[in-house]
């Protein structure tokens, strides 16, 4: 232990002097250190305010980068629109799927060409806004061999004669209840395509309808008197033929409206006339059957 | 004797003359009537009503000048028909009583081999006109129809 470091606590100090600093300095010393003192403590806020002002935005323009000059970037190819999906073809060997019902309006640019049963058709459907070329007891064969059946003032002319004076949109066809008696399903077919083929020619832009023959009311047709050879067994076997028509010549087919017929799949007695032909209800379900089915 | 002669032709002339004058105008047909002709037991079926416009097209009679019509038809077992059409003047009638007799006329030519048993409805056919209005009778038994025509 040096003799620097060593105080004595104990005991009044001995006084040793040795030489320190002078008075003055050190009262100089003391009113600095109180200056500094008091300054400090009154710019205090001063340095919060000044760190809260917000920074000035950098102004919008601004000196342009100068930069090479660009590469030139290959044309895009034009992106390929979506191929649409072709339509489903149409499948002509079955008949017209059922689909909404279109308005009465439908019909006003239709020509129904038939016999007896679109004579009723055209009397108690209360489809007034097409035509029709019927008449009873109408056959294929009368239509392709031009027999003058439609009164044209005071004479008459032949179902293709009348059909070409006027452009159709749709030609419905409903024949074969009296070719039954001949027993030619096959001849029955031939001739119906040359009909289709006739029709065609006469209305290039028309959607042809064939419709399938609707069955009898056996019970009905034997109380009527109805010839033996129109039975249903036959229709079915002409009916056959018209699908293959419809096929081959790819028009569209026409099924039975399910509507008129009974447990048995012939016409319902309730709707039957004379076993052939129907009365007003029944007209009025065919139609509704041909409203909705139309392909459309 | 020659006067006895003289009183007797003057009295039959004389009755002859009051019979002539007496009688009254035949009564125009009215749609009105059609009702109790389809209930005389003239028609052998109930027949169907055919609205206006399609009787119209069906005899190729101009609708606008069609002032009231009652149009009856069969569903397809018999030829039997009844309409009557009022018009608005008498040549738009004969026009009318025209297209009806071509309506029978053509009937016959459809149903001769169809419902051969009809034809002799066709042959005895009733197409008649009284004023503005025209009347068509198709029917199975002749005897009410002589009887509403002589109303």
């Amino acid at each position: 232990m040096s003799q620097d470091t060593h105080f004595e606590t104990r005991g009044a100090p001995r006084k040793n002097h040795r030489p320190g600093p002078p008075g003055w300095l050190m009262a100089a010393l003391v009113i600095c250190v109180a200056l500094v003192a008091v300054y400090a403590l009154t710019h205090q806020g001063e340095d919060r305010s000044l760190a809260a002002e917000p920074t000035p935005p950098e102004t919008a323009v601004s000196t342009p980068e100068v930069s090479p000059a660009p590469t030139p970037s290959p044309t895009p190819e034009p992106t390929p629109s979506p191929t649409p999906e072709p339509a489903p073809a149409v499948d002509y060997s079955q008949p017209v799927a059922e689909g909404e019902p279109v308005e009465m309006d439908w019909f006003a640019d239709a020509v129904f060409i038939g016999d007896s049963r679109v004579d009723g058709f055209k009397l108690y459907s209360g489809v007034t806004g097409m035509d029709y070329l019927d008449y009873t007891g109408l056959t294929v064969y009368d239509v392709v061999e031009n027999k003058k059946v439609i009164r044209s003032g005071n004479g008459k002319i032949s179902i293709l004669e009348a059909l070409v004076q006027k452009e159709y949109g749709k030609v419905y066809i409903a024949l074969g209840i009296n070719e039954l008696g001949y027993f030619n399903a096959d001849g029955f077919a031939d001739t119906f395509g040359q009909l289709v083929d006739a029709v065609r020619e006469c209305q290039p832009g028309a959607a042809i309808y064939i419709q399938s023959i609707i069955p009898v009311n056996t019970g009905k047709c034997k109380a009527n008197d109805q010839p033996d050879y129109v039975t249903n067994e036959g229709i079915a076997g002409y009916n056959a033929a018209l699908a293959q028509v419809a096929e081959e010549k790819e028009v569209f087919l026409l099924g039975v409206p399910g509507a008129l017929l009974d447990e048995n799949g012939e016409t319902d007695r309730e709707y039957s006339a004379d076993g052939v032909h129907f009365k007003k209800e029944g007209y009025v379900i065919w139609r509704d059957y041909l409203m909705c089915h139309t392909e459309t | 004797m020659k006067k006895l002669f003289s009183t007797i032709l003057s009295t039959v002339l004389l009755l002859s003359l009051a019979a002539c004058g007496g009688g009254k105008e035949a009564k125009a047909f009215s749609p009105d009537d059609a009702q109790s002709l389809l209930n005389s037991g003239a028609f052998s079926e109930t027949l169907t009503e055919i609205d206006q416009t399609t009787a119209c097209r069906l005899y190729g009679i101009d609708e606008t000048t069609v002032t009231g019509c009652a149009v009856y038809g069969s569903t397809g077992a018999t030829a039997e028909e009844l309409a009557i059409f009022t018009f608005e003047n008498e040549e738009d009638t004969s026009a009318a009583a025209a297209a009806l007799g071509y309506r029978v006329e053509d009937r016959k030519d459809e149903l001769a081999n169809y419902l051969p048993d009809e034809i002799s409805k066709l042959d005895e056919a009733v197409v008649e006109t009284r004023g503005n209005s025209a009347l068509l009778v198709i029917a199975a038994d002749y005897s009410p129809v002589d009887t509403y025509l002589k109303g």
